[in-house]
C-alpha cells in the first residue's frame, strides 16, 4: 500500500556551471559574445552603448531617445523601418537604463543580414524628423498621464526619487514639461555624442553558428570606434523619508518600504540574499505566509534587492486592503523583529536554499538565458565565475548569517516609506 | 516541433512525455479540462477560486509548495475560460516528488474552511488590484457581456462581481472538485531529460489508484450567429478615451482560425500593421491601436482596441476605424503583406518553443483539446494559407452586424 504521507527521496542541487559562451574580437576590435547553442532557427542580437539615462542633458530625454531611434534615416522614414523589420520577422526592443542603451532584435536566422543591415543604417544615419518627433512626444505625453493613473508606478516612481533623491538618475522622473522641452537638436546632439561611432558590445544568442558571426563581423567589424570611458556613479546614502500620496478613488493601498543596500560582490550579498529569500523573496516566504496566507490581505507581497551598477536597493512591495494598511505595516515589522530575534530553524533555511537552487539551475536552460546571464557579468565588472560560484555561495549560508543580516541591515528607522491610495 | 511518446491510465488520465535530453530540469504539466465556461451564471469566478483552493493543502499533505520548494522546484497555476493548468519545473532528479504532490491533490483535498475563508479574501484583492485599481482595468467585465449573449464566456474568469467570489461555500468547492477534478478529466505531460518507461513506473505508482469519476456534463449554450450590431457606452477615469471593438471569429482549433489570426496581424500587430501607420502615425487620431484574438476552444473574438489621441472626437476615431476596415476588405492584401505576417507567425511560434515549459503547455492544451497533433499543426497551416483563403475570411468576419463596440470615456 502506497504511504502518499510520506515524501519521495530527493536530491538538492548543490552545483550548477554557467555554460561557457564564445567570447570573440571583431576585425576592429570590437567585443562580440555568442551563445550558439540553440536548437530553434532564432536569432537574439543585442547591442549595448555607453548611452543610458545618465548622460542626458534633459529628463525628457530617455523617454523619447528609444522611441526615435528607429524615427527615421536619410534614406528610410520610420514607416519604412518598421516594415522592413516586421517584414521579416523581427521584433526591436529599446530601452534604456541609468547606465546603458540596448537595442535588440530578435528575429529568424535566415534573415540575419536583413536585420543588420537595417541596424546600421540607424546607428550610422539617424535624422530624427521633427515631424515623427511631434508625432512621439504626443505619445509619450499620453502615455505618462495614463502612467501616473496606475499606483505601482506611482509608488516606484516616488520611492526612488525619495531614496537616491531628484538629482540622481536613479531617483529623477520627467514629467510632461520635459517632454515639451525636447527638441530635434537634444536629440542630434546625444546621439552622435554617445551613439554615432561610439563602441558597443554586441550579445548574439539562439542558433548562431560561424555564418552568423562572420554577418555580423562583415557589418560591425570595419568602422574604427571612439571607446567612451565612464566613472562609476556615486549612490549616496540620504535621510530616510516617508511619503503618502492620496488616491481619491482608491480601493488599495500600494506600499513601497526599503533602503538603499549594496551590489553583488559585497561580502554579505548572499547572505543577506537568503534572508530576504526567507523573508519575501518567494511564493513561501514569511511575508506571503503571514500577509496572504494567513490574513488574506493581500494577492501578493514581497521583498526584493534590486542590483544598480556596483550598489543596489531593497525593497518590499504589496497591495493591500486599503482598512489594513496600518495592520500590514505592523506586521511586517513582526515578521522583522522575529528574523532578528528566533534564529531559523534548519529546515526551513534547507527548503530556502533548496528552492533558491533549482530556481537558480531552471533559470540557465537555454542559449538566450545564459547569454543574459555573461552579459550581467560582463556589463556590471562580476568575477568571472560570478555564476559558476553561486550556488555554493548560497549553500555556504549558516542559520546565525540569516539572523545577523535582519539585526545588521533591517532596522526600520534606515526605511524610506511610500503609500499610494485610498483614505482609510 | 514537439515530439511526444503517449500511454492512458486504466482511469482513464492521458500522459504524455516530450524528451528534451538537453536540459536538467524538468517539468510537470497537468491539464483538467474545466474553466470559467463551465460555471453557474449566479456562481462566477469560482474555477479560479477554486485553483487557490488547490493550493491549500490536500488530503494526505498538509502543505503543497514547502516540500516542492523543498526539492529546489517553482510551480504555479492559471485559469482561462477553458481550462485550469498547473505547472511545475524541478530538477528532473525529483521529478518524482511531482507525481507525488499532484497526484494527492487529484484523489482529494483538505477541505479546510480556514483556507476557503482566506483565499475568497486573496482573490478579491487580486479582483481589486487587476480589474477595478487600473486605468481601463474593468473593461472585460463590461466587453464580454456585450460580445457574448448566450455562451458562458460572457463573463470574466475572475468573475462577474466580488459578491460572487464572498458567497462561495465549502458544498460548492467539493461539488466543483468531484465533477472535475477527475483523471478522466486531465491530461498529464512530462517534459525533459527522462525516459518513457520511468515516467510508466510513477504515474502507475501515484496515479494509478486515483478511482475515475463522472465529469459533469457540458451543455454550453452555441452562441448564435451574431444579426444585429451592438454597442455600448461606459466611462471611468481615465486619462483618454478609448474604444473597444469585437467580431466573432472561430475557435483555437477550427477550420479557418488561422487566417482570421493573420487578419488580426494585418490590421494591428506591429507598428507597420495598417492600424498603426493610418491611425496613429498618418491621421494622428489615436495615441495606439492593434488587434489580436482570444484564441478560445469554442468561437472566441478578434478585438480590436485602441486610445484616442485627447481631443479626439470618438464619433470621428470609429469612422476612421471603419475606414480602415473597409479599404481592406475592399482592396485585399499584396503577397508581399501575407509574407510579413507569416513571417512574423514563423517567428513567434519558434520563440515560443525554446522554453521547455511552453513545448509542454502547448501538447498540453493541444491533447486537452482532443488530439496532441494539434500542436504540430500550426506551421504547415499557417504556410498554406494565401491571400485569396484570407480575404474570403476577413469578409466574413468584419461585418458591421458582427460585431459589438465599447465606447469608453474619460471622465477626466
Amino acid at each position: 500500500m502506497l504511504n502518499r504521507s510520506l515524501a519521495p527521496p530527493f536530491q538538492p542541487i548543490t552545483h550548477v556551471k554557467l555554460p561557457a559562451i564564445e567570447e570573440i574580437k571583431l576585425n576592429n576590435l570590437q567585443n562580440l559574445s555568442v551563445a550558439g547553442f540553440g536548437t530553434q532557427e532564432i536569432i537574439k542580437i543585442e547591442f549595448v552603448f555607453n548611452a543610458g539615462t545618465r548622460f542626458t542633458k534633459n529628463k525628457g530625454l530617455g523617454a523619447l531617445i528609444s522611441k526615435m531611434l528607429t524615427g527615421g534615416t536619410s534614406k528610410f522614414t520610420s514607416k519604412e523601418i518598421a516594415s522592413k523589420f516586421d517584414q521579416h520577422g523581427a521584433f526591436t526592443e529599446i530601452s534604456q537604463s541609468v547606465e546603458h542603451l540596448h537595442f535588440i532584435i530578435y528575429g529568424l536566422q535566415k534573415y540575419l543580414a536583413n536585420y543588420l543591415i537595417l541596424f546600421q543604417e540607424i546607428i550610422t544615419d539617424c535624422v530624427f524628423p521633427e515631424k515623427e518627433l511631434e508625432i512621439q512626444k504626443n505619445i509619450a505625453r499620453q502615455n505618462l498621464s495614463l502612467s501616473l493613473e496606475k499606483p505601482a508606478f506611482l509608488a516606484n516612481r516616488r520611492f526612488r526619487t525619495l531614496l537616491f533623491g531628484d538629482e540622481s538618475p536613479y531617483g529623477a522622473s520627467h514629467d510632461i514639461e520635459d517632454i515639451n522641452s525636447i527638441s530635434r537638436e537634444s536629440l542630434l546632439d546625444f546621439y552622435n555624442s554617445y551613439i554615432l561611432n561610439c563602441g558597443y558590445q554586441i550579445f548574439l544568442s539562439g542558433a548562431a553558428g560561424k555564418k552568423e558571426i562572420d554577418l555580423v563581423n562583415t557589418y560591425f567589424g570595419k568602422n574604427q570606434i571612439k571607446q567612451t570611458h565612464t566613472s562609476d556613479l556615486i549612490i549616496a546614502e540620504r535621510k530616510p523619508e516617508k511619503d503618502k500620496i492620496e488616491l481619491p478613488s482608491g480601493l488599495q493601498s500600494t506600499l513601497r518600504t526599503g533602503k538603499i543596500l549594496f551590489g553583488r560582490t559585497h561580502p554579505d550579498f548572499f547572505k543577506f540574499l537568503v534572508m530576504n529569500t526567507t523573508f519575501g523573496g518567494y511564493f513561501g516566504s514569511r511575508l506571503m505566509r503571514n500577509i496572504r496566507e494567513e490574513k488574506g490581505f493581500t494577492y501578493g507581497i514581497s521583498s526584493n534587492i534590486v542590483p544598480v551598477v556596483k550598489s543596489g536597493y531593497w525593497l518590499i512591495g504589496t497591495d493591500v486592503i486599503k482598512e489594513k494598511t496600518e495592520e500590514t505595516i505592523s506586521e511586517i515589522q513582526k515578521e522583522i523583529a522575529i528574523l532578528q530575534q528566533d534564529l531559523i530553524k534548519s529546515e526551513e533555511l534547507e527548503t530556502v536554499i533548496n528552492y533558491m537552487s533549482g530556481s537558480f539551475a531552471g533559470s540557465i536552460t537555454n542559449p538566450i538565458e545564459i547569454m543574459d546571464r555573461h552579459k550581467a557579468i560582463l556589463l556590471n565588472s562580476l568575477p568571472k565565475d560570478y555564476y559558476d560560484t553561486y550556488i555554493e555561495h548560497i549553500r555556504d549560508v549558516k542559520n546565525q548569517d540569516i539572523m545577523e543580516m535582519a539585526q545588521q541591515y533591517l532596522n526600520k528607522e534606515t526605511f524610506t516609506n511610500v503609500i499610494v491610495g485610498g483614505k482609510y | 516541433m514537439i515530439s511526444y511518446e503517449h500511454f492512458q491510465l486504466s482511469n482513464g488520465l492521458n500522459v504524455y512525455l516530450h524528451e528534451d535530453k538537453t536540459t536538467p530540469m524538468a517539468v510537470f504539466n497537468l491539464i483538467y479540462n474545466v474553466g470559467s465556461k463551465d460555471e453557474d451564471e449566479n456562481k462566477t469566478g469560482f474555477a479560479h477560486l477554486f485553483e487557490h483552493l488547490m493550493f491549500g493543502g490536500s488530503v494526505n499533505i498538509p502543505s503543497y509548495d514547502e516540500p516542492l520548494q523543498k526539492v529546489g522546484g517553482q510551480n504555479n497555476a492559471f485559469t482561462s475560460s477553458d481550462i485550469t493548468n498547473y505547472y511545475i519545473t524541478l530538477p528532473v532528479e525529483n521529478l518524482e516528488t511531482a507525481f507525488w504532490l499532484e497526484s494527492d491533490r487529484m484523489l482529494s483535498l483538505s477541505f479546510d474552511p480556514k483556507v476557503l475563508e482566506v483565499q475568497q479574501k486573496v482573490v478579491i484583492e487580486e479582483f481589486k488590484q487587476r480589474y477595478l485599481n487600473q486605468p481601463y482595468g474593468d473593461v472585460w467585465l463590461k466587453l464580454l457581456p456585450l460580445s457574448y449573449q448566450v455562451h458562458p464566456y460572457r463573463w470574466a474568469t475572475i468573475g462577474k462581481e466580488i459578491r460572487h467570489i464572498e458567497e462561495a461555500t465549502m458544498t460548492d468547492v467539493k461539488d466543483f472538485f468531484f465533477s472535475h477534478y477527475l483523471p478522466n478529466n486531465a491530461n498529464l505531460v512530462i517534459a525533459g531529460n527522462v525516459e518513457l518507461k520511468e515516467v510508466e513506473r510513477l504515474a502507475k505508482k501515484w496515479f494509478g489508484d486515483i478511482p475515475s469519476g463522472k465529469v459533469k456534463s457540458r451543455n454550453l449554450p452555441v452562441e448564435p450567429a451574431q444579426m444585429n450590431f451592438r454597442e455600448h457606452e461606459t466611462s471611468s477615469k481615465v486619462p483618454l478615451n478609448a474604444v473597444y471593438r469585437t467580431y466573432h471569429m472561430q475557435g483555437r482549433y477550427q477550420n479557418k482560425f488561422h487566417e482570421a489570426d493573420l487578419v488580426s496581424d494585418i490590421l494591428g500587430r506591429s507598428k507597420s500593421a495598417r492600424l498603426n501607420e493610418k491611425l496613429v502615425k498618418e491621421k494622428q487620431l489615436f495615441n495606439n491601436i492593434n488587434a489580436y484574438i482570444t484564441a478560445t476552444l469554442d468561437p472566441g473574438l478578434l478585438v480590436i482596441q485602441g486610445n484616442l489621441n485627447q481631443g479626439v472626437d470618438m464619433k470621428e476615431g470609429i469612422e476612421a476605424l471603419d475606414e480602415v476596415l473597409d479599404d481592406f476588405c475592399k482592396e485585399g492584401i499584396s503577397e508581399q503583406e501575407l509574407e510579413k505576417v507569416k513571417n512574423q507567425s514563423e517567428s513567434s511560434m519558434l520563440f515560443g518553443e525554446v522554453e521547455l515549459l511552453n513545448r509542454a503547455m502547448n501538447l498540453a492544451f493541444a491533447s486537452n483539446a482532443g488530439d496532441p497533433d494539434y500542436c504540430n499543426r500550426d506551421a504547415q497551416l499557417i504556410e498554406s494559407i494565401n491571400k485569396e483563403g484570407l480575404m474570403e475570411e476577413a469578409g466574413k468576419i468584419l461585418k458591421k452586424e458582427n460585431s459589438n463596440t465599447l465606447k469608453y470615456y474619460s471622465q477626466n
